[in-house]
């Protein structure tokens, strides 16, 4: 970014008159015999059958006819040479085939818990832990699974010794926005006969006065039946206590990073009582040293200002937002939804402002130019924002122009 | 893979319609800059940054892009930076056409016509004017000489170095402004004897107030400076002349007023400078003592009537005179290189602008300097200044402020090694030092970059 005068000398390269040169038409290309041959017409000229008309004519005249009105008396392509592993006279756009009718039955998805089969791997051996043992009746119904639902039973037409499928749904995104993440009340992790499931800190009124609700209701969960994933609890003793923020932190987190377990699962800062092997989680995480400093007062590292305790090392990058810049007497971090966490990136990188030590003789004319951003303190040292917001960065521009000694050196990601 | 490329006749339609719509668009604006220093390069930089797409040239008499001129007289010569640090950032693509080692000959006001060597005449919509100063020449100095050099741009700090180098022990210095006193400070750094011949009673008093120049004066002494003080060059003697040669077997000789001679290996003068504007006589505008511009940065012509503001030509940096209205309505020179930046920025906005919309040209000045590791600097006119007061800190440590007011309103304020304390006085300026301010202050100035 920071361009030197003495750079853009030289010889430019000089581009060819692309509008004199005579343009050969594009050679067709070679067909994939096992690629779809649609996308060779441009879609946008081909009209819906419903219209009634075709584009023809002297703006595009396609030689073969949409697709659907192929003749029956056409005779069919020969069929191509089929690699090894395929059959002779399969559709070249097909997938193999899959097991032949009747299938053999799915395996639940889900065991009922003292139902499901023994597993056979290796017992864990990991530290059985030692919390008390939950005294209250032992559930009976159907806590943790629900009617086992295998999914509609494919009944479709076979036509052509394949099965047609109706369409998959649309994909399950607990991520997007739209999903009602803290109005749903959490699932715990399947438990079977050799996995131990104590109640959390977070569970109903009392312990064992109910079927076992989900662990750590807390802030995230909220009223109305217990619904996830197909999947059934019943929840009798009243809906959970719904004190917790709107958008909680916790929430945010598990929408931030979908690998993260949910905020139900082991967010739950752990009661006390859990036995000598809990490890109490560090209260501050180290805050990185290029990220502190006398500007930013209040929170200066990439964390929250609001103690959330593990959930300090939530990155907000993944959010589509920049930590540097706050203040405190600004309004802490909102999350924009409308930001994806895996949608496009943002378009510039903040530039990073760097001054040179060796250099920087305390003149404070950066602190004249951009005192938001440039500081000469008492303590006759400079400290200043390695990388301001993009609302300082005209005035911060202009003091490493002014700068006596040019000390200051702005890096800018991509541009 | 499929060809998303267009059928040939639509693409051939396609150009014969760009071809015909650059034919017929209108003819870009353009503008010249005269003057390849950091006024010129902060112009254009200026504006491309408001979205102006036409040409911008630049005529520069160097053969050199801008530099920082700065560090010539302190890195260079006391040979502690390097020839990198006169590099100057750019934050914007300038995409301009650079005519260096070209001299501007005339101006054509009325026709908008710039006059340059062998009859060539280059157009423009908008002209910059900012050729800046040339240094000024003793009467009576063989500036001819090997020995006797000047310092303003790179090839004089480069044959002065070389010249240093050829085994240089002692050095006159004619001159105590800024420059002199930085080239006696660098120079003394490396361990050469420095005299400094001067006419006032102290240094850098015209910028500085006598009272903080008799600070730096005695800094100056106490580092082994040779002060005459006092006294003026009458007689050269060179050892490359053809009639005059210094008999004691020196570079050159000086004889004084007073009647001393100074024999040294190189003497340099640096008694100010002269704003370049000899290729402007006859174009109208005046041109006494630099152009005479607005405080909108438009220059005034003077030619025929009554002065008229011409809307197409601006100057910026060294090379204008304006009145600063932030003190009064003297059109004054400049010559500070923070102040020539700002000023390049502001004339082309004037230029964009124009003289009816265009705000005035009000920056603060600030300057600095740095001699024998003491951090000097400045801010407003303390020259305008009748009376010095210490605000605060220790001359003795020379780390100090001091406020300069002229009946009574603060025109400046110069500190020594405190850089971050000035700034408070520096928003005191063009209040009473005595009352204190209204609470409330009237908004601080807005940064043109910052529009």
């Amino acid at each position: 970014m920071a361009s030197t005068v003495g750079d853009d000398c030289g010889s430019y390269p000089v581009r060819p008159n692309v509008w004199d040169m005579p343009r050969m038409p594009p050679s067709p290309p070679p067909l994939d015999p096992y690629q779809p041959q649609f996308d060779v017409y441009p879609p946008q000229l081909i009209a819906p059958p419903e219209l009634g008309f075709t584009v023809t004519g002297s703006v595009w005249a396609p030689s073969v006819p949409p697709p659907g009105s192929v003749p029956a008396s056409a005779p069919p392509p020969p069929p191509p040479a089929a690699p090894p592993g395929r059959p002779a006279g399969w559709p070249r756009t097909a997938v193999p085939p899959g097991p032949a009718w009747p299938w053999p039955p799915l395996p639940p998805s889900v065991p009922p818990p003292g139902e499901g089969p023994i597993p056979t791997g290796p017992i864990p051996t990991g530290p059985i832990p030692t919390g008390p043992i939950p005294t209250g009746p032992i559930p009976s119904g159907p806590t943790t699974a629900g009617p086992m639902t295998a999914g509609p039973v494919p009944t479709g037409p076979i036509e052509g010794g394949r099965r047609w499928f109706p369409p998959p749904a649309p994909r399950f995104d607990e991520s997007h926005p739209s999903w009602p993440g803290e109005t749903i009340a959490p699932v715990p992790p399947p438990t079977g006969p050799h996995t131990f499931a104590g109640p959390g800190p977070g569970t109903g009124p009392g312990p064992g006065t109910g079927p076992r609700r989900a662990t750590g209701a807390g802030p995230a969960s909220g009223p109305g039946p217990a619904v996830r994933r197909g999947q059934v609890i019943e929840s009798p003793s009243g809906p959970g206590p719904a004190t917790g923020p709107r958008n909680a932190p916790s929430g945010q987190a598990a929408r931030a990073d979908p690998g993260r377990p949910g905020p139900g699962h082991d967010l739950v800062r752990a009661a006390p009582d859990t036995g000598p092997q809990y490890v109490e989680p560090p209260g501050r995480l180290p805050v990185p040293a290029d990220r502190t400093g006398p500007l930013a007062t209040g929170g200066t590292g990439p964390h929250p200002t609001l103690g959330t305790g593990p959930l300090d090392v939530v990155p907000l990058a993944h959010l589509g937002g920049s930590a540097v810049g706050r203040r405190a007497d600004r309004p802490p971090f909102q999350p924009n939804l409308r930001r994806r966490p895996g949608g496009v990136r943002r378009r510039t990188e903040p530039t990073v402002v760097s001054v040179d030590n060796n250099r920087c003789h305390l003149y404070a004319i950066c602190q004249q130019e951009a005192p938001a951003s440039f500081l000469v303190a008492s303590d006759g040292r400079l400290y200043y924002d390695a990388a301001p917001p993009s609302q300082q960065m005209a005035s911060v521009r202009q003091a490493a122009r002014l700068c006596p000694m040019q000390a200051i050196a702005l890096q800018s990601g991509a541009r | 893979m499929t060809h998303n490329r267009l059928r040939p006749d639509i693409a051939h339609a396609l150009a014969r319609a760009g071809r015909a719509r650059i034919e017929h668009q209108p003819r870009p604006r353009t503008v010249v800059i005269v003057g390849a220093g950091i006024a010129g390069l902060r112009a254009a930089e200026r504006l491309r940054e408001r979205g102006f797409d036409g040409p911008v040239t630049f005529i520069g008499e160097e053969p050199h892009k801008p530099y920082n001129r700065t560090p010539l007289s302190k890195q260079l010569l006391a040979q502690t930076g390097r020839l990198g640090d006169l590099k100057l950032p750019v934050y914007h693509a300038l995409d301009a056409t650079w005519r260096l080692g070209t001299r501007a000959l005339g101006l054509d006001v009325v026709n908008s016509r710039l006059l340059l060597a062998r009859g060539e005449e280059v157009e423009y919509d908008g002209l910059v004017i900012a050729t800046g100063v040339e240094a000024r020449h003793l009467p009576g100095a063989p500036v001819w000489s090997d020995h006797v050099w000047t310092l303003r741009d790179m090839a004089d700090a480069r044959g002065l170095s070389r010249r240093l180098a050829d085994g240089a022990r002692h050095i006159a210095v004619i001159g105590t402004g800024f420059i002199g006193c930085e080239i006696a400070s660098s120079l003394r750094g490396r361990g050469l004897d420095v005299t400094v011949i001067g006419r006032g009673d102290s240094l850098m008093t015209s910028a500085i107030g006598k009272q903080v120049a008799g600070l730096m004066t005695r800094l100056h002494r106490n580092h082994d400076v040779r002060l005459l003080l006092g006294s003026n060059p009458v007689r050269w003697a060179t050892a490359d002349s053809a009639t005059d040669r210094p008999r004691s077997g020196a570079g050159v000789s000086i004889w004084l007023d007073d009647g001393s001679r100074v024999d040294a290996d190189v003497a340099v003068v640096a008694v100010g400078a002269l704003p370049a504007v000899q290729w402007l006589q006859g174009a109208g505008l005046d041109i006494s003592d630099g152009v005479l511009t607005g405080p909108t940065t438009h220059a005034v012509f003077v030619e025929g009537g009554s002065p008229a503001i011409v809307p197409s030509v601006v100057a910026a940096g060294d090379v204008a005179r304006w009145p600063n209205v932030l003190f009064d309505w003297t059109p004054r020179r400049v010559e500070h290189w923070i102040t020539a930046s700002e000023h390049g920025q502001a004339a082309a906005d004037a230029l964009l602008l124009g003289p009816d919309q265009a705000s005035a040209f009000t920056p603060l000045p600030r300057f600095w300097t740095e001699q024998f590791g003491v951090r000097l600097q400045g801010v407003g006119r303390p020259g305008l200044a009748d009376a010095c007061r210490l605000a605060e800190g220790s001359t003795k440590a020379l780390e100090f402020v001091a406020v300069y007011t002229r009946q009574g309103v603060v025109v400046g304020a110069v500190s020594a090694n405190a850089g971050a304390r000035l700034l408070d006085y520096a928003d005191l300026i063009g209040w009473p030092l005595d009352t204190p301010p209204p609470v409330r202050l009237p908004a601080p100035r807005t940064s043109m970059a910052a529009v």
